[in-house]
C-alpha cells in the first residue's frame, strides 16, 4: 500500500509543480498571497517526493518484487546498504533521487528566501516549478519507478556487481546535489531576466547556491574518480569518458560562475556574463543528463539505452536551454552596465579566469560531442580520447594556474602588477626551490613534469602567501600578525584554502602521471615481483563467500623498501544471482603514495596474471579536491547568516563588537 | 479500499495546506510566509554591506561603491514604479489560487486512477516466504551450502544436498559439476550416474553429450534393472533416429515395468515411434529387436554375432562386415564389445573414406571421442 | 596607466580575442591530430597504410581463437567477413568472452596482427559497444541477437 501511496505522492508532486509554475509566472508581480502559494507549493512538493522516495526505498529494503524496479535491480541476499543504494543504481530510481534533490533545493529557496523580494521569489520558484513539472512528468510517463509486477517473482535479478560498492552510496547523491543545485542559479537568472532586477543583491543571493553546488560537484567528481580508480581495476583515475566530461563541464562553468558572481557582487560589473554563466552551468548539467540517459553513447556510467527517453530529454533540453538563451538574448541588452575597472585589476584577473575556464568548457564540449556529431552526419566513426583532452585542456589550464596566485593580490578596480610580482617573489622562489629539491630526490631530469611540479608548488605556496601577506607576517610585530590572523574573515580563509587545494591536486596529478611505474607478470603462489623497490609476493589463494557472491581471494604480501610487510587482498568475485564476475583490486597506501594490485585469470599451471602499479603521491589529487570542498563549506558557513532572515543581518553589529570570533 | 482512503486523505491535506498558505492576510499574521517589499529589500542590503564592512570582508572604498550602486538601483526601481507601469490587479488572485489548489489535487487523483494499480497489495520478501512456507529463501539456502562447500570441498553430504537444489533452480551446469564432484568423492552408483547424465542432458538443451551417454551406459552396466538410465538412453537413441538402438532400449525398459510407472506411457509411445520409423529403413541384416524378447532367439542371434566376430578377427573382412558387427553388438547392448570391434576395424581398414558409415555409427555410440 | 574608458575596454577585448583565437587553433589542431578512428577488421585489412597509426578495431571475438600464455593474450576479432588477430599484454576485462563484442585500441603492425594497448569489453550482460554494433550491421552479420 505504501508503494501505491508513493506513486500517488509522485503524481501529486507533479501536479503541484505545474500549479507552482503557473501561479509563479501569472501572478509574480502581485507577490503577497501568490508568493505565499508558490512557497507552500515548493515545500509540499518536496514533502511528497520524500514520501515517494521512502516508499521506493522501503520496497527495495523489504525486497518487494511486486515493484518491477526492485525485481530488476536488487536481490534478497544483498546487504542492507546495497539494497538501499540499488534504489538509484538504475535509470528510474536515480531519476527519483534527482527529483528529490531538485525539490529539496526548491523547498530550501522557499524557506531561506524570506528576505527576497516577493516578486523575484515567485519567479524563481515558478521556474523551479516548471523544471519540476517537466522532469517529474518525464519520470512518471517514461520511466515510472513504481511499475508493478504480477505475478510477483520469487527472487530479484540483482544489481550490476560493479555498482555493489560503497561508492554508489556516496557518488551519485553528491553529484546530484551539485548538478541540481545549479538549477537554483538558473532559476535566479531567468527571474532576473524577466523582472529586470539584476544588481549586486542578485549576485549575493546566487553565490551561496553556486557555492554549494560547486562544493558538492567537487566532492562528487573526486569521489567518482576514486571509485572508478579502485573498482574498475584499470589503475586509471580519469578516463575522459563522455560521462566524466559531462560532470566536469558543469564544474568548470560553476567555478567560473563563482568567480564572476564575486565581481558582480563586489563591483556590480560582468552582469550579463554572470547571468549567461548561470544559465550555461545548468544547461551543461542537463546536457550531461541527456548524454547519460539517452543511450546515445556507451560508457561505464550510462544507463540502459532507450531512444524514446533520449528524444524526450532532448526535447526538454531544447525547450529549457533554448528558451533560457532566447530570453537572455532578448533581455540582456536592457541590463545596465556596472562599475568600471582597469585591465590590470582583480576584476581583470577574474575575467581571465573566466575566459580560460569557459574556453576549457568549450574544448571538453567539442571533444565530447564531436564523435556524436560526426557520426550523425554520416562521417567516420571516431573516438576522441585522452590525447585530445590532455593537449587542449592541459594547455588551457597552464596559463590559468600561472595567473591564479596573482589574482587575490590584485586590488579591485586598479591593480599594481609590479607590486604584486614583488610581493609574490618569495613564493615563486620557494616554489622553484621545492621543485628543484623534489627533482633531485626523485633523480629525474628536466621535463614537462618538472614544470608541472613547479606549477603545483607555485599555486599552493601562492595561496599560503596570500594569508601571510594579509596578516603582514614579518612586517609588523608577530603579536599583531597573530591578532590579524585570528581576525581574518572566513571568506579569506576559504579563498586561500580552495586555491591551496588546487595546487595540491595539481601536484598529485603531475607526480602520478610522470613517475608512475607498472608491471604485468604471471606468478604462482610463493613467487614474487619487484616494482619500484616494493616486493610483492603472492602468498595464498583462499576461497571466501560474501553475502551474495563467492570469491577467490588472493593474498599478497607487499614488502616495502623499509622492510615493513603488509598484506593486500585482490578478489575475483562471482555474484550468485547474476553469475556476473567482478574483480576487486588490492590497494595499499604508503603515506601519500599507493601500491595497486589488479588480478587476472589463472592459467593452466595455476599461475596468476598480476598487474601492479606504484603510484607516487596519487592521493594528493583527491586530498586536493577534499581541501577545495572544505573551503567551500567554510565559505558557506560564513554565508549562512546572509541567506537567512533580515533580522540576523540587523543584529550582526551587536553580536560582533570586534572582528575577533 | 484503504489505499483510496490514504490517497484521499493526502489529497485533502495538500489542498488545505495550499489554500491555507494563500489565504488573504490581515496585518502581520503568518510571519513564516511573509516576504519582503521592495523598499525593505534595499534596507536589508544596506545592512548587509555595513555588516560586511564591520567584519572586514569589504574595504571602505568598496563599501562606498556598493552603497552608491545600491542607491542607483533604488532610484532605478522607483523610476520604473513611477513610469506608470499599471499596478497589477489582484482581482483574479483569490479565485486563481483557489482554482490552482483544487485542480492540482483533482488532476493528480485522475492521473493516478489511470496509471496506478491501487488493488495490488505489497509483497515484501517476508510475506512471500511465509506463503511459501520456507523459513529461508531457496536461493539463500543454496548460497549457504555453496559457501560451506568452499571451506569444506570434500563434504560429500553437502554436494548431495546442493546438486538436486541446483537442478530445482534450473542451474544445470552447476548441477552437473556438483554430481561430477560427488562421483569423484565416492564410488559411482547407478542413481548418481543417471542424475549426472540428466544434468548434462538438461544443460545441453536435451541433447546428451558423450559424457552423459557414457555415464548412462555405466549405470546400466552396474544395475541392469534400473529403469532411469535406460529411459534416457532410449530417449536419446530415438532423438538421434537410431531406430534399432531405440527399439532395443525401449523394449529393455518396458521389460522392467511392473505396470504403474509414470514413464510407462512415454516408453510405449517411444517404442511405437521407433518401430514405425525403423521399419522404413532397409537394415534387414540387423536382427529385429523384438526378437530379442524371445530368449531362445536372442541366444541364437548372439551365437551368430559371435561367429561373425570370430571370422572377422581371424580372416579379416570387408568394411561392411565390420560395420554390421559393431552395429549388432550395439543392438545387443554389448557396448564394450562394440567398441573393441570398432577399434579392430580401424586397424584393418585404415582408409577413412570407406568407413563413413562405420565412423558415423561409432560417433553416435560415442567411441570416437576417446580416440581423438 | 591613464587609459580612457574606451581604451580600457579595447585592451580587455584585445586580450580576450587573442586568447580565444589561440584556443580555437589549439582545439582544431588537436581535433585533426589526436582523434582515433574506428575500423571493422575488413576495413582495417583493406587499408594497410594505417600500420603504425593508433586506431580502434572492433567486432566479435572468434570462438576458440583466444590463447593466453601468462600475461600474453592473443585472439581473433571478426566482423563476419574477415578477422584480424589481436595481441594484448595484460589483464583482459572481466567480461571478455569468446563470441562477444570487443573493442581494441592500438596499432596494426607489419605482420598484419594488431597490437592492442587497451581492450574494452562490454561491462554488463546487455551491453554491446555501439561501434561494434555498427560494424556488424555493415557486414550483414547482425541477427538482432543483442537487441
Amino acid at each position: 500500500m505504501s508503494i501505491e501511496l508513493g506513486h500517488f505522492a509522485l503524481i501529486l508532486a507533479a501536479a503541484i509543480a505545474v500549479a507552482q509554475s503557473l501561479v509563479g509566472f501569472v501572478f509574480w508581480r502581485i507577490g503577497g498571497r501568490a508568493t505565499a502559494f508558490v512557497r507552500q507549493a515548493a515545500v509540499l512538493q518536496f514533502l511528497l517526493i520524500v514520501v515517494s522516495f521512502l516508499a521506493l526505498v522501503q520496497a527495495f529494503v523489504l525486497s518487494d518484487f511486486s515493484v518491477a524496479l526492485a525485481y530488476e535491480y536488487s536481490h534478497t541476499l544483498q546487504p542492507l546498504l546495497y539494497k538501499i543504494t540499488s534504489v538509484w543504481g538504475n535509470h528510474e530510481g536515480s531519476m527519483l533521487l534527482w527529483l528529490l534533490v531538485l525539490a529539496l533545493f526548491g523547498a530550501a529557496v522557499a524557506v531561506f528566501g524570506r528576505n527576497l523580494p516577493g516578486d523575484l521569489l515567485a519567479l524563481v520558484l515558478g521556474v523551479q516549478g516548471a523544471l519540476g513539472a517537466a522532469f517529474i512528468s518525464f519520470t512518471i510517463f517514461t520511466s515510472n519507478p513504481f511499475e508493478r509486477m504480477n505475478p510477483v517473482p520469487f527472487e530479484g535479478r540483482d544489481l550490476n556487481p560493479i555498482l555493489q560498492d560503497i561508492g554508489l552510496a556516496i557518488h551519485p547523491p553528491l553529484l546530484y546535489v551539485g548538478y541540481v543545485g545549479l538549477s537554483v542559479c538558473f532559476s535566479f537568472a531567468i527571474a532576473a531576466l524577466v523582472s529586470g532586477r539584476v544588481d549586486a543583491a542578485w549576485a549575493r543571493w546566487v553565490r551561496p547556491w553556486a557555492l554549494a553546488s560547486w562544493t558538492f560537484l567537487t566532492l562528487g567528481i573526486a569521489m567518482g574518480s576514486y571509485w572508478a580508480y579502485y573498482e574498475l581495476g584499470w589503475g586509471g583515475w580519469w578516463f575522459w569518458d563522455p560521462v566524466e566530461n559531462a560532470s566536469l563541464m558543469p564544474w568548470l562553468a560553476a567555478t567560473a560562475l563563482l568567480h564572476s558572481a564575486l565581481v558582480m557582487e563586489k563591483r556590480v560589473a560582468l552582469k550579463v556574463w554572470t547571468i549567461f554563466l548561470a544559465i550555461l552551468a545548468f544547461s551543461l548539467s542537463l546536457l550531461g543528463m541527456f548524454l547519460v540517459r539517452s543511450g546515445i553513447l556507451t560508457s561505464v556510467h550510462s544507463f540502459a539505452a532507450d531512444p524514446t527517453r533520449g528524444m524526450v530529454i532532448l526535447a526538454m533540453l531544447a525547450v529549457a536551454i533554448g528558451g533560457a538563451f532566447a530570453l537572455f538574448a532578448l533581455r540582456a541588452r536592457t541590463l545596465r552596465v556596472g562599475g568600471l575597472f582597469a585591465p590590470i585589476s582583480r576584476e581583470g584577473a577574474l575575467i581571465l579566469n573566466n575566459l580560460f575556464l569557459s574556453t576549457a568548457v568549450v574544448a571538453v564540449l567539442v571533444g565530447t560531442l564531436y564523435p556524436l556529431i560526426l557520426q550523425a552526419a554520416g562521417g567516420p566513426m571516431i573516438s576522441v580520447g585522452a590525447p585530445f583532452f590532455d593537449l587542449t585542456f592541459g594547455a588551457l589550464m597552464v596559463p590559468l594556474l600561472i595567473l591564479l596566485p596573482l589574482g587575490p593580490f590584485l586590488a579591485w578596480k586598479r591593480g599594481d602588477f609590479i607590486a604584486v610580482i614583488q610581493r609574490l617573489a618569495g613564493a615563486a622562489g620557494l616554489a622553484l626551490l621545492l621543485m628543484v629539491v623534489t627533482v633531485l630526490l626523485v633523480g629525474g631530469q628536466v621535463s614537462l613534469a618538472t614544470f608541472g611540479l613547479l606549477l603545483g608548488f607555485w599555486v599552493a605556496i601562492g595561496a599560503i602567501a596570500e594569508i601571510v601577506d594579509r596578516i603582514r607576517l614579518g612586517r609588523i610585530p608577530f603579536g599583531q600578525s597573530w591578532r590579524r590572523l585570528k581576525g581574518l574573515p572566513k571568506t579569506a580563509w576559504s579563498t586561500a584554502l580552495a586555491h591551496f587545494g588546487v595546487g595540491i591536486a595539481v601536484l598529485g596529478i603531475v607526480s602520478v602521471s610522470a613517475w608512475e611505474t607498472e608491471k604485468v607478470v604471471s606468478i604462482g603462489v610463493g613467487e614474487s615481483v619487484t616494482l619500484s623497490g616494493y616486493e610483492v609476493r603472492l602468498n595464498d589463494v583462499q576461497q571466501i563467500a560474501g553475502s551474495n557472491y563467492v570469491a577467490e581471494r588472493v593474498v599478497f604480501d607487499v614488502i616495502a623498501p623499509d622492510q615493513s610487510v603488509r598484506s593486500a587482498f585482490s578478489e575475483k568475485r562471482v555474484y550468485t544471482a547474476s553469475r556476473q564476475p567482478s574483480t576487486e583490486a588490492g590497494i595499499l597506501t604508503y603515506g601519500l603514495s599507493q601500491f595497486y594490485i589488479s588480478l587476472g585469470d589463472r592459467d593452466e599451471e595455476g599461475n596468476r596474471v598480476v598487474r601492479v602499479w606504484y603510484k607516487p603521491y596519487i592521493t594528493l589529487m583527491w586530498y586536493g579536491a577534499v581541501i577545495m570542498a572544505f573551503a567551500g563549506f567554510l565559505s558557506l558557513s560564513d554565508r549562512r547568516l546572509r541567506v537567512g532572515a533580515p533580522k540576523t543581518a540587523r543584529q550582526k553589529p551587536k553580536q560582533q563588537p570586534e572582528p575577533a570570533e | 479500499m484503504t489505499v483510496w482512503l490514504f490517497i484521499g486523505g493526502t489529497a485533502v491535506l495538500v489542498a488545505l495546506a495550499l489554500a491555507y498558505a494563500s489565504r488573504p492576510k490581515k496585518g502581520q499574521t503568518g510571519v513564516v510566509l511573509q516576504s519582503l517589499s521592495n523598499e525593505d529589500h534595499f534596507k536589508v542590503q544596506l545592512a548587509e554591506i555595513e555588516a560586511d564592512v564591520k567584519s572586514g570582508r569589504l574595504g571602505e572604498t568598496e563599501a562606498e561603491a556598493a552603497r552608491a550602486e545600491l542607491a542607483r538601483e533604488l532610484i532605478h526601481h522607483r523610476s520604473i514604479a513611477q513610469a506608470g507601469l499599471p499596478e497589477p490587479s489582484d482581482r483574479w488572485v483569490g479565485p486563481g489560487l483557489a482554482l490552482a489548489s483544487l485542480s492540482t489535487v483533482g488532476l493528480a487523483v485522475i492521473v493516478y486512477a489511470f496509471i496506478g494499480t491501487p488493488d495490488q497489495p505489497a509483497a515484501p520478501m517476508a510475506m512471500r516466504v511465509l506463503e511459501e512456507g520456507n523459513p529461508i529463501s531457496f536461493a539463500q539456502a543454496i548460497t549457504r551450502v555453496e559457501t560451506q562447500l568452499l571451506v569444506t570441498p570434500d563434504d560429500i553430504d553437502g554436494w548431495q544436498v546442493l546438486a538436486p537444489a541446483y537442478m530445482r533452480a534450473q542451474r544445470f551446469s552447476d548441477a552437473a559439476d556438483a554430481y561430477r564432484r560427488i562421483l569423484e568423492l565416492k564410488p559411482p552408483d547407478a542413481d548418481t550416474l543417471t542424475d549426472f547424465a540428466q544434468a548434462l542432458l538438461f544443460d545441453n538443451q536435451g541433447v546428451a553429450p558423450l559424457e552423459a551417454i557414457e555415464a548412462l551406459e555405466q549405470a546400466v552396466e552396474m544395475d541392469p534393472t534400473h529403469p532411469r538410465p535406460r529411459f534416457f538412453l532410449a530417449g536419446d537413441a530415438t532423438r538421434q533416429e537410431d531406430w534399432d538402438n531405440a527399439i532395443t532400449q525401449w523394449n529393455e525398459l518396458l521389460s522392467l515395468a511392473t505396470g504403474d510407472e509414470p514413464w510407462l506411457d512415454v516408453a510405449k509411445e517411444g517404442l511405437s515411434i521407433a518401430m514405425a520409423r525403423g521399419e522404413l529403413l532397409p537394415q534387414k541384416t540387423i536382427p529385429q529387436p523384438s526378437v530379442l524378447e524371445d530368449p531362445a532367439q536372442a541366444e541364437l542371434i548372439r551365437s551368430m554375432v559371435a561367429g561373425l566376430a570370430e571370422r572377422l578377427e581371424q580372416d579379416g573382412g570387408s568394411i561392411e562386415e565390420w560395420t554390421r558387427l559393431v552395429r549388432s553388438y550395439l543392438v545387443l547392448g554389448e557396448t564394450e564389445n562394440a567398441r573393441q570391434a570398432y577399434e579392430k576395424a580401424l586397424l584393418t581398414n585404415p582408409g577413412a573414406e570407406e568407413r563413413v558409415e562405420l565412423d558415423a555409427l561409432a560417433r553416435d555410440a560415442g567411441f570416437t571421442g576417446e580416440n581423438e | 596607466m591613464a587609459l580612457t574608458r574606451k581604451q580600457k575596454r579595447l585592451s580587455i577585448i584585445a586580450v580576450l580575442g587573442v586568447v580565444l583565437a589561440l584556443a580555437t587553433t589549439l582545439i582544431l589542431t588537436a581535433l585533426r591530430d589526436e582523434i582515433v578512428f574506428f575500423f571493422s577488421p575488413t576495413e582495417l585489412l583493406e587499408r594497410s597504410e594505417l600500420a603504425g597509426q593508433s586506431v580502434r578495431v572492433g567486432g566479435l571475438v572468434l570462438e576458440g581463437s583466444w590463447t593466453k600464455e601468462g600475461e600474453n593474450n592473443s585472439f581473433d576479432v571478426s566482423d563476419g567477413a574477415s578477422e584480424v588477430t589481436v595481441t594484448y599484454v595484460g589483464i583482459l576485462p572481466d567480461l571478455f568472452r569468446e563470441g562477444q563484442g570487443v573493442i581494441a585500441e592500438g596499432q596494426l603492425i607489419e605482420d598484419g596482427t594488431f597490437d592492442a594497448s587497451t581492450v574494452l569489453a562490454k561491462h554488463d550482460e546487455n551491453y554491446m559497444p555501439k561501434e561494434v554494433e555498427q560494424a556488424l550491421k555493415e557486414q550483414g552479420n547482425w541477427q538482432g541477437k543483442y537487441e
